[in-house]
């Protein structure tokens, strides 16, 4: 760990280790107590969620846990991630979610499963937390900001807005005691455009978040955000958040976002898919035990939102194939010959869909280039001279030195 | 407000030979691919990131408490 690393061995880093899928992302209950117009699950053609059963049913459950183990002797894998994910996956309520749990337990072992949820966070309360405390779970929450910025996407089905119930809900939980912080993960938080990037990042620090993601609203060249009016005002919000970020120094909170694609400029790849990571190494099952490629991906309908498996038929690593992900994941033509790739990695896959082809650079390049622009000048005048100049660093020297 | 490790270094770079930077280079960037590749790897379990799922707000590492998970837990490591 001292030494450095070979650049044969950053060679391997850049190109990936071996990719076993080894994440599932469980759709415990399809409906949702909020309707977020940006919702890529309700609000973005894809209508899939009505025609399936409202909570998973035992036998997907019982039949992912031994797809899990089938899995895994063929891999060699002795862990698997299951997220529980939705809809609103406590929706599912906590006897059925206690229930959920120990029976993908009890049939996964001895394949060690870490379970982690994706929540909005309105039914949380202490119980739910007792209950994720005793079952080793972690959980992330979806928070756009302050009310003022968040409401106007996340709402319910009456069309008020939710963020101070969640945020009333945050502090309650807080008050109560440790176990909100010990187990939460960290936060999504989808880019309002029309919000000052700077001001989103000191929200979260001022309200004690230390750890949170800028997720870029769904859509493509086909299915626009809503609202879209090109890239521009995401570029901004980006560049406003990201120096913001980066001069608060030694007490800046973590983001994603931007850090998988800084460590992209050290040569390491990055695994997260909205930055070009391996669809290939998690798959979406549904309620009714369909088997789908990152659901996102649904958005651009057609092939890609035809159930064409599932798990009462099918093992677990088919949907690679029966989706084309090593075909069409590979990064657009244009973007091969784009100096700033190995940060953005040609950005999310559904974002760059035109109708045909994956073959375009994501709707949102503009805002990812000058992006990675920016990083590679603070790069080029806050890293030591000494390290761009050498060579057995990963840096590239293209990108640094004049 | 929970603390966590921060994103900087505390050490003060500006003073260090370029020995040292390149040492310190060296183990920031092995870090870096292990919790890009395989987080769980690491000592300290850090996998708050989680591992390339961009619609999941990350994770950390929980104990599990419950009896009936831990004998299934124990069973898992024969």
């Amino acid at each position: 760990m001292h030494s450095y690393l070979s650049r044969g061995h950053m060679r391997k880093v850049e190109e990936g280790i071996p990719q076993v899928l080894d994440w599932i992302i469980l759709k415990v209950v399809q409906r949702c107590n909020l309707n977020c117009t940006y919702c890529y699950v309700y609000n973005r053609g894809d209508d899939s969620w009505k025609t399936r059963a409202p909570v998973v049913l035992d036998s997907v459950i019982e039949k992912t846990a031994l797809r899990i183990v089938e899995h895994s002797q063929k891999y060699g894998l002795n862990k698997f991630v299951v997220e529980l994910h939705g809809g609103e996956p406590l929706l599912l309520g906590k006897k059925r979610m206690q229930s959920l749990i120990d029976r993908l337990r009890e049939i996964c072992a001895p394949v060690y499963l870490r379970i982690i949820l994706q929540t909005n966070g309105l039914l949380l309360d202490e119980e739910w937390l007792k209950l994720f405390d005793r079952n080793g779970i972690s959980f992330g929450i979806s928070l756009d900001g302050p009310p003022e910025i968040a409401d106007k996407f996340r709402i319910f089905r009456n069309g008020t807005g939710s963020t101070q119930n969640l945020l009333d809900k945050i502090n309650k939980l807080r008050a109560a005691g440790p176990d909100f912080e010990r187990l939460l993960g960290g936060v999504l938080c989808v880019v309002n455009p029309e919000s000052n990037g700077a001001e989103i990042v000191r929200w979260f620090v001022a309200n004690g978040f230390d750890a949170f993601e800028f997720l870029l609203p769904d859509g493509n060249y086909t299915n626009y955000p809503q609202g879209w009016n090109g890239a521009d005002p995401y570029r901004r919000f980006l560049l406003e958040a990201f120096e913001e970020w980066y001069a608060m120094d030694g007490d800046a909170p973590q983001i994603r976002l931007f850090e998988m694609m800084l460590m992209g400029f050290m040569g390491i790849k990055s695994s997260l898919d909205a930055l070009g990571g391996d669809l290939r190494k998690l798959c979406v099952i549904e309620s009714d035990g369909t088997i789908g490629v990152s659901d996102v991906v649904r958005m651009c309908r057609g092939d890609y939102a035809n159930d064409k498996l599932n798990i009462f038929d099918h093992p677990l690593d088919l949907h690679a194939s029966a989706y084309k992900l090593e075909e069409i994941q590979q990064p657009a033509e244009q973007c091969q010959k784009c100096e700033y790739l190995q940060s953005c990695g040609g950005g999310y896959l559904p974002h760059r869909f035109d109708g045909n082809t994956f073959n375009r650079p994501s709707i949102y390049c503009d805002a990812l280039y000058a992006l990675s622009e920016r990083m590679s000048q603070k790069i080029r005048m806050d890293m030591p001279a000494s390290l761009l100049r050498d060579p057995s660093t990963s840096l590239r020297p293209t990108d640094f030195i004049e | 407000m929970a603390s966590t490790p921060k994103t900087a270094s505390t050490i003060d770079l500006s003073k260090a030979s370029d020995a040292e930077l390149k040492n310190i280079h060296s183990q920031v960037l092995s870090n870096l691919a292990l919790r890009a590749n395989d987080p769980s790897a690491l000592a300290d379990g850090y996998d708050r990131h989680g591992s390339g799922h961009s619609r999941s707000g990350g994770s950390k590492p929980v104990e599990v408490q419950d009896v009936r998970a831990k004998s299934v837990k124990a069973k898992a490591v024969k």
